[in-house]
C-alpha cells in the first residue's frame, strides 16, 4: 500500500478515481466479512488474514494494472522502473542487519539503536551513491503500450492491372 | 502536478511522475519493511516485552506485506 501511495494521488489528480472508490468499498466489506469469519477458528491470526487478503488484492492486483492501463504502460515496465532500484539498494542494508542479528540479538533500546544505526548508515551510503550517480529518480524509456503491442502494418503491394 | 499534466494532455510527463513518485515512496518504505521483518522480534521485545513476541511477530509479518 505505502509503496504505491503516489498511484492513488495520480488517479485523484486525473479525476478518474471512480473505480478506486468502488474497489475500496468492496475491500472494506471483504475485510469486515473475512475478519468476522476467520476470527473464530484462527483467533487474531484469522483477523489479520482477513485484513491482509483484501488489502493485498487491491494493491497487488487492482492498483498497478488499473493505473498502467490508464497511462498506457506495461505493468512489468512499471515494476522494473519503480521498484528494482530501491529493492537492490535495500539488499546491502538487509545483509548488514542479518549479520548484526547473527552477532547479537537486541534486548535493549541501546542495542536496537546500534543495529538500526549500522543498517541506516549502509542504506544512506547506497542511496547517496544512487543520488550522486543520478540514478535515484531518473526514469528510463516508458514508451506507450500501444506502440509496443501494435506493430506497424506491412506495406500493401500495389494492385497490378492487366 | 498530475492534474496539470492530465489537463495539458502530457501523458509522457504523467507516466514519469507515476514511476518517479512510486520509486520515491519505495525508497522510504522498503527499508522500514526490511527493518521490521529482520528486527521485528527485537522491536516488539524492547517495546512491549518478551511475552508478546510469539503472538505479535506473526501478525507483523502477515500485515507488513499488504501494507508495504
Amino acid at each position: 500500500m505505502l509503496v504505491q501511495s503516489a498511484s492513488g494521488r495520480i488517479l485523484f489528480g486525473m479525476g478518474k478515481h471512480g473505480k478506486l472508490a468502488i474497489v475500496s468499498l468492496i475491500e472494506g466489506v471483504a475485510n469486515l466479512v473475512l475478519s468476522i469469519l476467520l476470527v473464530r477458528p484462527f483467533g487474531i491470526i484469522g483477523d489479520v488474514i482477513g485484513t491482509a487478503i483484501p488489502l493485498a488484492g487491491t494493491f497487488l492486483f487492482f492498483m498497478p494494472f488499473h493505473l498502467c492501463s490508464r497511462l498506457g504502460i506495461r505493468v512489468t515496465t512499471f515494476v522494473r522502473q519503480a521498484f528494482v532500484l530501491p529493492l537492490m539498494l535495500c539488499a546491502p542494508m538487509a545483509i548488514v542487519l542479518l549479520l548484526m542479528q547473527h552477532w547479537f540479538v537486541a534486548h535493549t533500546y541501546r542495542q536496537l539503536a546500534a543495529q538500526l544505526f549500522a543498517g541506516g548508515l549502509t542504506y544512506a551510503l547506497c542511496v547517496g551513491w544512487a543520488y550522486v550517480t543520478d540514478r535515484a529518480l531518473r526514469v528510463g524509456d516508458l514508451a506507450p503500450l500501444v506502440e509496443k503491442v501494435m506493430p506497424e502494418m506491412p506495406p500493401v503491394p500495389p494492385l497490378v492491372e492487366d | 502536478m498530475s492534474s496539470q499534466s492530465d489537463a495539458a494532455g502530457n501523458m509522457d510527463r504523467l507516466r514519469k511522475i507515476f514511476v518517479a513518485g512510486n520509486r520515491a515512496c519505495a525508497f522510504t518504505t522498503l527499508p522500514m519493511t526490511a527493518v521490521f521483518i529482520i528486527l521485528g522480534k527485537s522491536v516488539i521485545e524492547v517495546w512491549v516485552g518478551k511475552q508478546y513476541v510469539a503472538q505479535g511477530y506473526p501478525v507483523l509479518l502477515i500485515l507488513i506485506v499488504p501494507y508495504t
